[in-house]
């Protein structure tokens, strides 16, 4: 009968556990105890029979499929799940809260954005552009909006223009994008500096939108046209990343300026 | 704040990325950690997907006075089991009919020799002594991270790998692995 204290320190050492002072006693309690000794090389093989097991790759395409099942909308925090805990008895409804919040603001802020751009009501764009900086800038100040930068993208099945506008702080990114496929859309910028404001675009579900603080994204993109609007805080002049995304695949990646407006 | 804590925070943030790349660095160990338990390359496939979606949908649950590693492998070895359960397989899985005909080539090279014969000695062994050497052998967890892992007090945890060893030296001596 091998002493428990032995066993402790036998597995302690082939989990490399074993203090120095530990490690010497089980030494010398294995050149002089044959039992001790035997159990120890045998576990010791076992343990390294363990390390001939490779580890093993999963599909390639397992990212994919995982990605591809996460809900679009961002996990909840504690706070809101609380709040919207107390509303709804359950999640179906939940989400049902969920999407009319994000239905409405959509809505509302479409309804704003057509309503300054729209030439019928102000007489041009130009003018319209300066109504949408109202609540941003001071009154009176006249805009004088610059092209940034302006670009297509020509893919296999996907054709697209992009502008990028900037007025002071004000950055308008105009889209006009024709895909036969769902593609992703992605505005990628400093946090710190730049921040979304508000889009209008056509047959855009709002519930395909993801904000963050560094980045817009716009799921299910496939004949969409509209203007995205973002505000330069410090005038930095900070260039965004603009991505184009199938399946979380890049298919188009490209810095663009977003200039600095005197 | 650790890195993984930092990705946990911009998910919750809603940045879509940031669990791209904790589903990134740690799929193929949240895939071998169910491959060892249930030693089905698709069901173990499935089960990976199961727990990214139940470690988003309740990423706010997670505390991070525990490592994030930990917490995401109590949910695998949760689904694992669940798994297990549902299919009334814990005795009856059969390693002998899994066969190499038709599938791909990282799964080809799974079913080895040497690791089948080895992965079968494992599969030998009860769920309990299982999970202890899956984590502490495989994903090289220490006694305390088990403990939180699988629930258990750290001093059956230490009691448990030393039987588990002594098992599994007993059942490859008896297959000639070991001399």
């Amino acid at each position: 009968m091998i002493d428990q204290k032995y066993i402790d320190l036998i597995n302690q050492e082939l989990d490399g556990t074993n203090t120095q002072k530990e490690s010497i006693l089980l030494r010398e309690c294995l050149s002089n105890d044959t039992i001790v000794q035997k159990l120890f090389n045998d576990l010791k093989k076992s343990f390294s029979v363990l390390e001939k097991i490779p580890q093993v790759d999963p599909s390639q395409n397992l990212k994919k499929l995982i990605m591809n099942s996460i809900p679009v909308s961002k996990p909840q925090s504690n706070e809101r799940r609380g709040f919207l805990q107390a509303l709804r008895p359950n999640r179906q409804f939940g989400m049902k809260l969920r999407y009319a919040y994000v239905f409405s603001l959509g809505v509302i802020a479409g309804a704003v954005v057509l309503i300054l751009l729209n030439p019928n009501i102000s007489g041009n764009v130009m003018s319209l552009e300066s109504e949408i900086l109202g609540s941003v800038i001071p009154h009176g100040k006249p805009l004088d909006f610059q092209i940034s930068d302006n670009f297509d993208v020509s893919l296999e099945q996907l054709q697209g223009t992009i502008q990028i506008k900037r007025s002071g702080a004000i950055i308008l990114a105009k889209l006009n994008i024709e895909s036969q496929f769902p593609v992703e859309v992605i505005f990628e910028f400093d946090g710190n500096y730049i921040n979304f404001n508000g889009y209008n675009l056509s047959d855009m579900e709002e519930t395909n939108l993801n904000i963050s603080r560094d980045f817009v994204r716009l799921h299910g993109i496939k004949h969409n046209k509209g203007v995205m609007i973002f505000k330069d805080q410090g005038n930095s002049g900070q260039p965004m990343k603009f991505k184009i995304l199938s399946s979380e695949e890049t298919l188009y990646e490209r810095e663009v300026s977003t200039g600095v407006s005197g | 704040m650790d890195d993984d804590v930092k990705l946990v925070k911009a998910s919750l943030d809603g940045d879509r990325s940031g669990f791209e790349t904790i589903v990134d660095k740690y799929k193929k160990t949240v895939f071998n950690i169910a491959i060892r338990v249930i030693n089905d390359y698709d069901d173990a496939e499935d089960i990976t997907q199961i727990v990214f979606i139940k470690a988003y949908e309740n990423l706010e649950t997670f505390d991070s006075k525990h490592k994030f590693f930990s917490w995401l492998y109590r949910i695998a070895i949760n689904e694992s089991l669940n798994f297990l359960n549902q299919k009334k397989r814990f005795e009856e899985i059969d390693t002998e009919n899994l066969s190499t005909e038709e599938k791909n080539p990282e799964e080809n090279y799974y079913h080895s020799e040497v690791s089948r014969n080895i992965e079968k000695a494992l599969m030998d062994l009860n769920i309990d002594y299982r999970l202890v050497v899956i984590l502490r052998h495989f994903q090289g967890l220490s006694y305390d991270e088990i403990g939180y892992v699988l629930d258990v007090p750290e001093k059956t945890i230490k009691s448990r790998l030393f039987t588990a060893r002594s098992l599994l030296k007993d059942i490859l001596s008896k297959k000639g692995m070991i001399e």
